[in-house]
């Protein structure tokens, strides 16, 4: 027994570094990478002049490492799916691939966690102006959001990627995919409609801090929209093991019972999550009365 | 030819995209502001479309049959133009002040879009791949929505201009998509005319590849 269970450890880590390697081949994935840098160099060095200094950064690493993520790991699951029907009865279950697919995400984590860095020093390098942060907001609740929105999104979307390719694997699915994804997001960012949206805080991406909707060129104030941003990444890590769950479950050999309670005790733990996200601590929107002169 | 189109055009994915394409500028014309990343989404929704109109998943059967590559791809062009008067009609739709004064520029991002889309598919197609619209379309209109959304380097490269750009910026993308759809319908020109320095092009591959 201990000779199978090393053995199919030793299999799954052989594969995972086969993934990882597949994972940064893909030239989609360097063209992302190199812009979400591009990007970083840009706001380090201050190039654009940014009144928000590095509030709003997240946008990069979750469009070019996220939704293009989402369009690789498709690929490489894919891949990895023709390879083991042209090998025939193939002694490496679905769910073993399924996890080494999963931990290819260390790949664009990496970079996200980079370009976190980046933000987070552009933060205290070049603050923001005056007019950006409302009072009594602190930098934490500015860098969970952008944990949230440009690290843990860099990796939901290759996860988003997987589950398309267990579960719908048709033709030119990651782009339909990519544009409903983002359509909703835009819908969902916070700011777009009056009454301050607190139930968007359970999509995978929106602002906790950006400019308000009411007024006109020159006269907008930036705002946070309701929804607490350290609750909000526990629900967006939730998000991120029930994606794996459910992918893992997709294998007909797994243990479909256990992991169908897994994932439910997940979605369990995800709804109480985003409802605390809505209620506690932040459920008013605090408003910085200078007005954004650039808005 | 009508009775091939009707048979080898993907029309319900056209039909598809040409609705996205609409819905998409419809949103961009009720909050321009917020809501332009959807145009550059649409710009490469279209790319993708026309690339997806010319794969011929049965390339095996097709390509020995009497009927060439140039009339196979006429025979599919209604379902292009589909596309054109779809793009045509959304950009007409969203009226010169969504458009930041611009109605212009951002009909001919549409326009090269399709010119690229097709030319990258029949150039594909006349190297002997089935199906490149697939591949074109998934890379393609993901790439065109990121890019839209965070418009890097916009400073130096302007692809998709907002309404904060300068005019100079407009004017800049303009020339490039401008200059891309001319390149492109170049392509087009030369994969199905099987041009001859095409042909000598393929020829010297093939025998570099026997070497």
């Amino acid at each position: 027994m201990s000779a199978t269970i090393s053995d199919t450890g030793s299999t799954f880590g052989v594969l995972a570094r086969q993934e990882i390697r597949n994972y940064l081949r893909a030239k989609l994935f360097w063209f992302g990478a190199a812009l979400t840098l591009a990007v970083d160099v840009t706001m380090l060095f201050d190039l654009t002049d940014d009144p928000s200094s590095s509030g709003s950064y997240m946008i990069a690493p979750a469009a070019l490492l996220g939704v293009l993520g989402l369009v690789v790991m498709y690929g490489l699951t894919r891949r990895s799916d023709h390879a083991a029907e042209a090998a025939g009865a193939v002694a490496v279950p679905e769910g073993t691939r399924t996890l080494a697919l999963a931990s290819a995400v260390v790949v664009p984590l990496s970079v996200a966690i980079l370009s976190f860095i980046a933000a987070v020093v552009t933060w205290y390098v070049h603050p923001p102006a005056g007019y950006i942060v409302p009072p009594g907001i602190s930098n934490a609740y500015v860098l969970a959001q952008m944990f949230g929105d440009g690290v843990l999104c860099a990796v939901g979307g290759p996860l988003l990627g997987l589950l398309l390719a267990r579960y719908y694997p048709k033709r030119g699915i990651t782009a339909v995919a990519s544009v409903l994804l983002v359509i909703a997001t835009i819908l969902l960012q916070g700011g777009l409609f009056g009454g301050a949206q607190p139930y968007r805080v359970f999509w995978f991406w929106t602002y906790f801090l950006t400019q308000s909707p009411e007024g006109g060129p020159g006269q907008h104030h930036f705002t946070t929209h309701p929804g607490n941003p350290f609750l909000w990444l526990l629900y967006l890590v939730t998000l991120c093991a029930l994606g794996v769950v459910v992918a893992v479950r997709h294998d007909p050999e797994s243990d479909r019972a256990r992991l169908g309670k897994l994932a439910i005790g997940l979605i369990l733990v995800a709804v109480v999550l985003g409802a605390l996200t809505m209620t506690v601590g932040f459920t008013e929107s605090v408003v910085n009365p200078a007005v954004c002169p650039s808005c | 030819m009508l009775h091939h189109a009707a048979r080898a055009v993907p029309w319900g994915r056209v039909a598809l995209a040409a609705g996205l394409v609409v819905g998409l500028m419809e949103l961009v014309r009720w909050n321009p502001w917020v809501l332009w990343p959807l145009e550059g989404t649409a710009v490469g929704l279209l790319a993708g479309a026309a690339a997806w109109c010319f794969d011929e998943t049965a390339a095996a059967v097709v390509d020995t049959s009497p009927r060439g590559l140039a009339w196979r791809a006429a025979a599919r062009s209604p379902a292009v133009l589909l596309l054109v008067l779809a793009w045509a009609l959304a950009v007409a739709r969203v009226g010169n002040d969504a458009a930041f004064g611009h109605l212009e520029a951002i009909l001919v991002q549409g326009l090269a879009a399709v010119a690229t889309g097709a030319a990258v598919a029949c150039w594909r197609r006349a190297r002997g791949v089935a199906a490149p619209g697939l591949l074109f379309a998934a890379v393609t209109v993901p790439v065109a929505t990121v890019w839209a959304l965070v418009r890097p380097l916009d400073d130096h490269l302007t692809v998709f201009p907002f309404g904060t750009t300068s005019t100079h910026g407009w004017h800049m993308s303009t020339i490039g998509w401008a200059t891309a759809g001319g390149l492109a319908n170049l392509v087009l020109i030369a994969a199905l005319t099987d041009a001859p320095w095409w042909h000598l092009h393929r020829a010297a591959w093939a025998f570099e590849r026997k070497r």
